[in-house]
């Protein structure tokens, strides 16, 4: 029998790569003789390109769908007892799909970005260039190396299965946001390389960059918070974070994404720090290929860094130097064009508040890059791997993180060039005594961790100063006749960058309050009980009742019965559980979460004996759902700050 | 009176030697040896290390009571006797590919702090041993 869905796909993904080249020629000839017919040639390709990927993904779909189990990559990934949802996934379950969805999203911000340059035929024709050759290169490994339409021959009768760590909701949305942030990247890229190329980095170039950051940053931020929810409730350890490569990988662009976000202000205001600019949006999109290429060569997690990377290693490293080097070599080209505008004139100042800032987020990503290559690094210069542990990590960024939550407060509220004596009493006095008062008070209540202390003081300075500065634009408007709560509604919509920045900041530092709680004061107790026995952790009493033995298609399903109560009052009954999936061998936790604003209670049934009694660990995160909370706010902060403002109608 | 870019440049580097300061604390205090069992085993100046050790488990091996885990690591030329106290991962079994974290004891017995299950499909999982 022909295959005829892997032949479609086969088929796509070749045409894929030669249109891609094909619309690189075009542009380059089109820019190089500056010939309107070549250019429009290579916009073509961009579309002719998104619609073969759109293809080879409909054909990819269709194969998991119809369990075609001649396909490779649906066999490793799916099995025909999996239900609907879990055959989609299966989709980015695996390293060739995950690249297939890769270049999907590619796709629709290329034809986006290239449409909506329409307006700026100079930039237009070098970004398109300049996607066209990532989108080459994603090509390249879809056609070859990582060809998703592999047959495999003879086909088996069932697949594989996907993989069960993956079968969790939350595995649905965290590649795809993931992927949308990375693959996003590549936009603010090539406006980068546009810009270098045709020597104009002006105000355009600044409003066009920051919206087309913004964008991925919002998809990161949503990929990194629902990667870190994933690990919570399917790893089963209690923790969300654990500077795993995977997620230091994810981190790093973020870091330098973020240091972009605010010191594309400086430049805006005063057209310093162009080239530092340039570089970080550079870099953030370096960070991105080197963290796809950490994560899908196995580099960092073999014994060995390259006795077993494949082929697909060396390629992503070849073409990450290739675009370091060029875009890197652009920028030193065009490094006297790039003379900053100002210079900063006093210590005290808003310019101060945006480089410190720099400084931090960018060593952030400096300290990460070195923790996660650790390994690599002391095997090429002492021939063996050290792994530095989250102690590296943690020492460093704890501090780095108080500075950045300090540097919340101080610099939105600092003015431009110089501020007074009088300015700073004015804005600081009382955010500063919030911060104070409020860490007394939580002294008293018998808070002792200095970081957490300082930390949560931090947040109240924080809030302060948002505070402060919403009560002042409101009552300025209330002043002009409004009322208040219209004041406050049009404050917000006519200031979006400023008041969503606010809100970014606040969803931040909830999270930094969450992150901050969660490891300070951690509890944790277990214990092996009889049906019927009870022991306390804190201020919880935990029951066992006794185990159940069930199975769904493929699983077989060992769940605990847990009464809990907190004093005398009971707060329900919990079934922590165990799946064993039985043609992968592979048991996985399903663990019971009870969470509150005040803490999370995590309940996992680690082992149990033949006769009924069960070992219950029990840990208790507090204010773990801060950090989520903090997290969504953050996100539709940064949306409402993206959103067009209406244009004031002319009067 | 300095210059306002000269002040900025010397509190740059006072932050950066203070996180670097830290950094190296940090990593000193953190680090891990990552080997194969014969490379550890022909490598007598890691013995006294923290290290992370590479193998499988030994087919056979594998003695639990009490809460203690005894078994033995192997990448089938050289082996180690293991004891790790605590809740083993998920994916251990016997023959399957093992990351075990810890240090040597004066009787040449691992002494697991932690132990990883590794997996040969990708999304390896990442920290269910504690």
């Amino acid at each position: 029998m022909v295959n005829f869905v892997g032949e479609i796909g086969r088929f796509a993904l070749l045409a894929g790569l030669v249109v891609a080249l094909f619309g690189i020629a075009a542009t380059t000839l089109g820019l190089t003789r500056r010939h309107g017919g070549y250019l429009a040639s290579g916009r073509r390709a961009v579309t002719v390109w998104a619609l073969l990927m759109a293809l080879a993904s409909a054909a990819l779909l269709t194969a998991f769908l119809s369990r075609d189990f001649s396909v490779r990559f649906v066999a490793m990934a799916s099995e025909s007892t999996q239900p609907l949802l879990q055959t989609i996934m299966a989709f980015w379950g695996g390293h060739d799909g995950a690249l297939l969805l890769w270049a999907l999203i590619l796709a629709g911000y290329m034809v986006v970005a290239v449409w909506s340059l329409r307006s700026h035929p100079d930039l237009q024709g070098p970004a398109t260039a300049t996607l066209l050759v990532v989108a080459a290169f994603f090509s390249v490994l879809l056609a070859g190396a990582s060809n998703p339409f592999a047959p495999l021959v003879p086909p088996p009768p069932d697949g594989q299965g996907l993989n069960p760590l993956l079968r969790n909701p939350w595995m649905s949305a965290h590649p795809p946001m993931l992927y949308l942030g990375f693959v996003g990247m590549s936009v603010p890229f090539a406006l980068a390389v546009a810009a270098l190329i045709t020597g104009r980095l002006d105000d355009t170039w600044v409003a066009l960059s920051r919206r087309w950051i913004v964008v991925p940053w919002i998809f990161l931020t949503l990929g990194l918070l629902l990667g870190a929810k994933w690990s919570y409730e399917v790893l089963g350890w209690g923790g969300y974070w654990a500077w795993d490569p995977v997620e230091n990988a994810a981190f790093m662009p973020w870091l330098t994404a973020t240091a972009f976000l605010h010191s594309i202000q400086i430049q805006e205001r005063r057209g310093m720090l162009v080239a530092w600019n340039v570089a970080l949006i550079l870099l953030t999109f370096g960070l991105t290929i080197f963290g796809t290429f950490l994560v899908r060569s196995g580099v960092l997690s073999s014994v060995h860094a390259f006795a077993k990377a494949p082929l697909i290693g060396y390629l992503f490293l070849g073409f990450l130097s290739a675009l370091l080097l060029v875009s890197f070599g652009l920028l030193a080209w065009r490094w006297g064009a790039l003379k900053s505008g100002g210079t900063v004139e006093s210590v005290i100042s808003r310019e101060t508040a945006f480089l410190a800032n720099n400084l931090l987020f960018v060593t952030a990503a400096i300290v990460v890059l070195v923790g996660t290559m650790f390994p690599v690094l002391t095997e090429a210069f002492r021939g063996v791997k050290i792994n530095v542990g989250p102690p590296y990590f943690n020492t460093v960024m704890v501090p780095i993180s108080i500075g950045i939550l300090l540097l919340m407060g101080i610099g939105p509220l600092l003015p431009w060039r110089l501020a007074t004596r009088e300015q700073l009493a004015r804005n600081f006095t009382l955010p500063s005594a919030a911060a104070v008062l409020g860490a007394l008070m939580l002294g008293l209540l018998g808070v002792r961790h200095a970081g957490a202390l300082l930390v949560f003081a931090g947040a109240l300075f924080v809030s302060g100063t948002i505070v402060l500065e919403t009560v002042r634009g409101t009552r300025v408007r209330i002043r002009r006749g409004e009322h208040a709560p219209l004041a406050l509604a049009r404050l917000f919509m006519r200031n979006r960058r400023r008041y969503g920045g606010y809100v970014v900041h606040f969803g931040v530092l909830l999270m930094l309050v969450g992150v901050a709680a969660s490891s300070a004061f951690d509890t944790q107790a277990g214990a092996t009980l009889r049906p019927g026995e009870r022991f306390g952790v804190g201020r919880y009493t935990i029951e066992y009742g006794g185990l159940r033995h069930s199975e769904l298609p493929g699983i077989d399903v060992t769940e605990a019965s847990v009464r809990v109560w907190a004093g005398a009052r009971f707060l329900g009954s919990y079934s922590p559980q165990r799946y064993f999936y039985r043609a992968q061998e592979q048991p996985m936790h399903h663990v019971a979460i009870r969470s509150s604003l005040r803490e999370d209670l995590y309940l996992i049934l680690s082992e149990w004996t033949p006769d009924g009694g069960g070992t219950i660990r029990v840990l208790v995160h507090p204010l773990v759902s801060w950090l989520w909370a903090g997290g969504v706010v953050a996100v539709l902060g940064a949306a409402f700050a993206v959103l067009p403002e209406r244009r004031r109608r002319a009067s | 009176m300095m210059p306002a870019r000269r002040k900025l440049f010397v509190g740059a580097v006072i932050i950066l030697l203070g996180l670097v300061f830290a950094a190296y604390n940090g990593a000193r205090s953190s680090m891990v040896y990552y080997l194969t069992t014969t490379e550890f085993a022909g490598r007598p100046e890691l013995r006294a290390a923290r290290v992370r050790i590479a193998g499988r488990v030994q087919e056979g091996s594998v003695l639990k009571s009490g809460g203690e885990s005894r078994f033995v690591i192997t990448d089938g030329t050289t082996g180690y006797n293991v004891r790790f106290r605590g809740p083993l991962p998920d994916l251990f079994a016997e023959g399957k590919d093992v990351l075990v974290e810890g240090r040597l004891d004066g009787d040449g017995i691992l002494l697991a702090s932690q132990v990883i299950s590794t997996h040969p499909v990708e999304y390896k999982e990442k920290h269910p041993g504690r």
